[in-house]
């Protein structure tokens, strides 16, 4: 009996003290970052190695400089065979840029393929989303809060069967504190340090709407699909540019994951997921975009 | 209807309307109702013996007893209960008599020392399997934050875990507060918290019986995978009018209750003070602060006595909790959300041995949050509509069998719209029709041997699922002072809540449907229940459960506009197991318990927490944040002096689980966001939560002084202070891009915390 409580008294210490679950050490992982953007050049890739979090972060340190990169347009979609290939070499910006120029397809299969001495070969794709033009005629000068607004109409053409994500990007041309919308002037205006002032001001000269579902468009007789611009993505009178992102999956997966790490959607505070790859042997994203810019003035109302 | 479903309910009124035929002829009986003899309030769990057989019973949730089969002969009755004095009494029963005896109980009063006189038999604490009933003065005297709470008092018991100081949630082994079915006077409260989960809906002062089953819960229970809590009000006192009127430093209350001729009737109010602070506060231009913030509710109850076997009552509740928060200008918010019941009921008592229990339920929450921002507005029409109606029987046949049989029927309405900018942007209407019937026999195979089985089945019309659940339970005691339990059990679940941690204010519940499973579990819990000396009880519970087809919103949907509504949700697993002790002095000068817990609870999402370079794996099992491996609780309750008493709590328990970022990077060129700023500052984690944050422990203590209202009623004042180490107790860590290398912050929870509060009970 003596033996059987000690026995107990071991397991149970065991169990109290031993860790079911530990947490896994730092590991290097190669980082690629390139976002392809139809009817536009191929853009730069970017290729570096993570960090550890109790490291400073210096991007142009963790450069990876002896990448061999190639980006494969193919005929079909994934898997299909390779129609042209397209070699970069690294610039002086840290980043590796095609060496030769191409026009990035809407609608079409890219394949990145990245080999680095002594670490696995890295590979991804990406399909381009189809191109898309606003149908709608933007005004040229819109009042605030108004009736009237900038109304992003796509056409069946470049609608396919998949539900499609969306970021609107609004870039100020007159981003100052004057001209800041009453909502954003009397909340910046509450800082008192005018260096942050500043840099609160820059901040909003160019803001994002966060990824938008297709499901918040209305669908037309026509079938094309209508969204009205939100005021909300208004910080500033004046000249504004609007630039409406159609995301592709790895995009979409990628934002939207990012987005959940510190703080988003139901999880608890302290949980932390990792991001969603789609790209085997690094993290990061290759993904790519449709986009469509619209250019309008928006007018104060009399009252402002 | 399944027919599987219609035969079940025809077999449970076959069997329980063949009234006579376990009658024994010659056999006498008593029963009756159990009450407080100050106020006439029935009492739940109340035990009851004749001591010469010892052969004994307990009150039911209405306060009713029976004991059948008795010989023709003297006995002494003796019936006891927490609290009170115990009551004795000599009776004579004749043969085939049906004798009906009220007992009426008188409290305790201000002896400082317990003078008890027991039998065998009703010495028995209500300790089933599972089962805490909690001590409703003591949720009152219990040190929290601001004020007295309910769920609060729950969160001390071993098995029952907090997810933070600012919230009264319930997880209860290793589920989360939806897994728990919260019943008020047998409604279902669907979002039971105020002040964004601070406190409970229940105001202590209105509450008659709080019994928590921690697992392993009966057929006549469901539609849950893990507990219930069952809450009555009070009755009312049926001897006088007297109120309570209780002024705290967040909210009052006031509580109302009397008899009239046919029976009584309570009412209690409580709402938030904090209006006048928030007033003067508001004069200051630079504080940003809510112009509009209070919560209330009230709670009322009338009972009908329609004759010595009839009774009726009509309760109800309503609570909201109210927000106007102008942030700037064209910006502000607003939030309006809450519940309300309603619950008529019907005791009936065709005999001795025949007990039924009829109530029509009616249950609402609503939620409507909107959010203004420059001219966009954003809004939320949330409501849940659930009408039900419930009926037990309760048939004591023989000696060795008590059935107990019922049925819950229902509709269920949830309406979930919202919209942005003036365009709806998801809608979604679901009307259920559900319901659920359960047979269950208590067969005492000897004196000291007990068995529980049952079977519910349950049906939910949303996908046209039907669940048969059964459930076993036993009971071994080799003496009068050792009790071994088992019990074990099928649990379904066809409802999720979509809610956050730190603030269920925008709590939405979601059902089972076509292509979403209803989840389901099993549960296995051993125990063994010792009175190891006199007046003080040991206790402990192994457990186990499953759970599985666990469906919730996924999180990783950022805009679910346009979806299918299955394609919302991701789809696991989970599972939970530990060990819960508790020792406990019960009478005397100091009464308290020590609580221990040692247990894990995990989950596993198909896709999630997988390897990086392995994105299409199976995905790791993980722990969530309120997992705590170890979880110990001191309450001591100790009545210094006639007019003293000091309550403490003292928690200690192992860290919460959270995810600890190895790595990071950022990202060069996002074209869409803004380029003079670096934006998309990305982590590199390993596993999810595999990381444990420092320990837990807070100190709580109050004092309790018993006065007098100008000699016209009795007072009491409560001092109390919370937190009195004032130990900053890590909630979650921040991260600060900001610096670089990244800093990493504490959040941190509650200060220390005084406070007072003044009570009249007249």
């Amino acid at each position: 009996m003596s033996s059987f409580f000690k026995y107990s008294l071991i397991f149970s210490l065991l169990i109290l003290g031993c860790d079911l679950y530990p947490q896994d050490d730092y590991q290097e992982y190669v980082v690629v970052e390139s976002f392809l953007i139809a009817d536009e050049p191929l853009s730069e890739i970017f290729i570096s190695t993570t960090a550890p979090t109790s490291q400073e972060y210096k991007f142009k340190d963790l450069v990876i400089s002896n990448a061999n990169v190639v980006v494969n347009l193919l005929e079909g979609g994934q898997g299909s065979a390779v129609q042209s290939s397209f070699s970069y070499s690294l610039g002086v910006t840290g980043s590796y840029m095609p060496i030769f120029p191409h026009t990035v397809l809407p609608a079409r299969t890219y394949q990145l393929k990245i080999s680095i001495p002594n670490r696995d070969d890295i590979t991804a794709t990406t399909t381009t989303p189809n191109r898309f033009t606003n149908q709608n005629t933007v005004p040229d000068s819109i009042i605030y809060l108004s009736q009237d607004r900038i109304e992003l109409k796509i056409p069946p053409s470049a609608i396919s069967e998949d539900l499609k994500y969306f970021i609107f990007t609004t870039m100020a041309h007159d981003a100052t504190f004057e001209n800041l919308v009453p909502t954003f002037k009397d909340l910046l205006g509450r800082e008192d340090d005018p260096t942050k002032l500043q840099e609160n001001i820059l901040r909003l000269s160019i803001n994002n709407s966060g990824i938008i579902s297709e499901g918040n468009f209305e669908t037309e007789a026509d079938g094309s699909l209508l969204l009205r611009y939100p005021w909300i993505g208004i910080a500033f009178f004046g000249d504004n540019t609007i630039v409406a992102h159609i995301l592709d999956k790895n995009s979409y997966d990628f934002i939207r994951s990012q987005n959940m790490q510190l703080g988003g959607g139901s999880f608890s505070a302290g949980e932390i997921p990792n991001v969603i790859y789609n790209i085997d042997g690094a993290v990061g994203v290759f993904g790519s975009f449709a986009t469509d810019t619209l250019q309008t003035k928006v007018l104060r109302q009399s009252r402002y | 209807m399944p027919k599987s479903f219609l035969v079940l309910l025809l077999a449970i009124f076959g069997l329980l309307s063949s009234v006579n035929i376990y009658a024994q002829p010659g056999n006498a009986s008593v029963s009756g109702y159990i009450t407080d003899f100050e106020t006439g309030e029935t009492l739940i769990g109340a035990n009851i013996a004749l001591i010469e057989i010892n052969k004994g019973s307990s009150s039911n949730t209405l306060g009713y007893y029976s004991i059948p089969n008795i010989k023709a002969d003297t006995y002494t009755l003796v019936c006891s209960f927490i609290g009170y004095k115990t009551f004795k009494r000599t009776i004579t029963l004749s043969e085939n008599e049906s004798l009906r005896l009220e007992v009426s109980l008188s409290p305790e009063g201000l002896a400082l020392e317990e003078i008890v006189v027991e039998s065998q038999r009703e010495k028995r604490e209500q300790k089933n399997i599972g089962t805490v009933q909690m001590n409703t003065a003591l949720i009152k005297e219990l040190p929290s934050v601001f004020q007295a709470d309910v769920f609060r008092s729950i969160q001390l018991l071993p098995g029952v875990k907090a997810s933070s100081d600012f919230s009264s949630g319930l997880y209860i082994r290793g589920g989360g507060p939806d897994q728990t079915l919260i019943l008020l006077d047998r409604t279902t409260v669907y979002n039971p918290s105020h002040f964004f989960g601070l406190f409970s809906t229940f105001n202590p002062d209105a509450i008659k019986n709080v019994r928590l089953y921690k697992g392993g819960y009966p057929a006549e229970y469901g539609g849950r995978l893990g507990s219930v809590l069952d809450i009555y009000n009070k009755d009312g006192n049926r001897k006088e009018v007297a109120g309570t009127v209780s002024l705290g430093m967040l909210s009052s209350r006031v509580m109302l209750e009397g008899p009239y001729k046919k029976g009584s009737w309570s009412i209690a109010a409580r709402r938030s003070t904090l209006e006048p602070i928030l007033n003067v506060l508001n004069k200051f231009d630079d504080l940003t602060l809510p112009s509009n913030f209070y919560f209330l509710d009230i709670n009322g109850k009338i009972n009908y006595d329609a004759g010595p076997n009839d009774k009726l009552n009509l309760s109800f509740y309503s609570g909201v909790d109210v927000l106007k928060f102008p942030l700037a200008e064209d910006f502000d918010i607003k939030l309006n959300y809450g519940n309300q019941t309603v619950s008529s009921n019907w005791t009936h008592i065709f005999n001795e041995r025949l007990f039924s229990n009829f109530v029509f339920t009616g249950a609402r929450y609503f939620n409507f949050p909107s959010f203004n921002l420059a001219g966009t507005k954003s809004t939320r029409d949330n409501n849940i509509y659930d009408f039900t109606i419930k009926s037990d029987l309760e048939y004591l046949a023989t000696d060795s069998h008590t059935f107990k049989g019922g049925f819950w029927g229902g509709v269920m309405t949830l309406k979930l719209n919202d919209s942005f900018d003036g365009a709806n942007t998801f809608g979604s209407r679901t009307q259920a029709n559900y319901g659920s019937a359960y047979l269950q026999d208590t067969w005492k195979a000897t004196d000291r041997l007990e068995f529980i089985g049952g079977l519910r089945v349950s049906y939910f019309s949303d996908g046209n699922y039907v669940r048969a659940e059964p459930r076993l339970s036993a009971e071994f005691s080799p003496n009068n002072r050792l009790r071994f339990q088992a019990a074990a059990g099928r649990y379904t679940q066809y409802l999720t809540l979509q809610t956050n941690e730190a603030f269920t204010a925008f709590d939405v519940w979601l059902t089972a449907d076509e292509g979403v499973r209803p989840s389901y579990g099993d549960q296995f819990v051993l125990g063994v229940k010792t009175i190891p000396f006199e007046d003080y009880g040991f206790d402990v519970e192994v457990y186990y459960r499953t759970m599985k087809d666990l469906f919730e919103t996924d999180p990783f949907i950022p805009d679910i506009s346009g979806l299918p509504y299955k394609d919302t949700f991701r789809f696991g697993s989970g599972d939970a197991y530990g060990i819960e002790m508790l020792f406990e002095k019960r009478v005397g000068r100091l009464t308290g318990f020590i609580g221990y817990t040692f247990a894990y609870t995990w989950r596993k999402f198909p896709g999630y927490n997988n390897e990086i370079g392995n994105p299409n794996g199976p995905g790791r099992s993980y722990p969530p944040k309120y997992d705590r491996k170890n979880d110990v609780m001191v309450v001591l309750d100790y009545r210094l002096s006639k007019k003293w008493k000091f309550t403490t709590a003292y928690n200690y328990a192992t860290g919460q689980a959270y995810t600890e970022p190895l790595g990071r990077y950022n990202l060069q060129n996002p074209t869409w966001d803004n380029p003079n700023f670096v934006t998309y500052q990305t982590f590199v984690t390993g596993k999810v939560n595999a990381s444990r944050l420092p320990a837990y422990t807070r100190l709580d203590v109050s004092f309790t002084r018993k006065s007098s209202f100008f000699k016209l009623a009795d007072a009491e004042w409560q001092f109390q202070i919370v937190n009195v180490m004032n130990r900053r107790n890590v909630w979650f860590y921040n991260y600060d891009f900001e610096s670089n290398p990244v800093k990493k912050e504490e959040v941190k929870l509650l200060p220390i915390l005084p406070t007072i509060s003044y009570t009249v009970n007249f």
